[in-house]
């Protein structure tokens, strides 16, 4: 019986270190998750000198996903989930208001906003780190 | 109130908050910038309150984007790093001639 449960697929499971809270270098700093969305946002719209379809699509994917990549990377944040929404859109003087509004513990969560602006294209980038216990 | 811990139980719902309270607060408005403030924390406040009562096992996030509706391009984007299985998202959009509003609902379990 142990023979046939050992060459069972293996199940990963997390178990909770009952941390209320994020320790003090674990924390969402948003400074430098800003630092980080405005680099990315200005590093692939920097150069956009045409709204298009098929190129502002995909750099809407890559500064998501470079945003996500970077901020898990250079910030030491081990048991937050994050989320990273970037809105791009067209200049073409029209108004346009972004918000947001969270339901969560303020003492471990936080979030940090971005924005970028050429003649052409602007681009906004909100990053929201929850802690998971 | 639902008991539900995984958000994909609950994202109908969630989707149906969103929607009843897009609509109702901007169904035939104009776009005004001044007005427009108020209208965004009417409708987050809406959700949010809704939300709660929906499941206390998530935490939420609303984001809310109004724009005219002048026939511009605009992408919306988002990367998640968390528990596929668990967390979940929902988009409402709404529009009308004279504004378009994109509503999201973000919701991470406990």
């Amino acid at each position: 019986m142990a023979e046939a449960e050992s060459r069972q697929k293996e199940v990963q499971l997390f178990e909770p270190t009952y941390q209320l809270g994020p320790e003090e270098k674990e924390r969402f700093r948003p400074s430098e998750v800003k630092k980080i969305a405005e680099e990315v946002l200005k590093k692939y719209l920097e150069g956009v000198t045409e709204y298009t379809n098929s190129t502002v699509s995909a750099s809407c994917e890559d500064v998501c996903e470079t945003i996500k990549k970077r901020v898990k990377e250079e910030c030491y944040l081990p048991r937050h989930k994050l989320v990273c929404q970037v809105v791009l859109g067209e200049m073409k003087d029209q108004g346009v208001r972004v918000t947001s509004r969270c339901l969560w513990d303020p003492d471990s969560d936080n979030y940090a906003s971005a924005y970028y602006k050429n003649n052409h294209v602007w681009g906004c980038a909100m990053v929201f780190g929850l802690y998971a216990e | 109130m639902s008991d539900a811990c995984l958000f994909a139980d609950i994202a109908q719902k969630a989707h149906g908050i969103l929607t009843q309270h897009v609509k109702s607060n901007l169904q035939s408005k104009v776009y005004q910038s001044e007005k427009v403030k108020s209208w965004t924390e009417e409708i987050m406040a809406a959700c949010t309150r809704d939300l709660s009562k929906l499941s206390p096992n998530f935490k939420y996030i609303v984001s809310c984007l109004i724009l005219e509706n002048k026939g511009v391009g605009l992408h919306n984007g988002c990367a998640c790093h968390w528990d596929n299985v668990s967390d979940g998202i929902q988009l409402v959009s709404f529009s009308n001639k004279h504004l378009q509003c994109l509503c999201t609902v973000f919701g991470v379990a406990l």
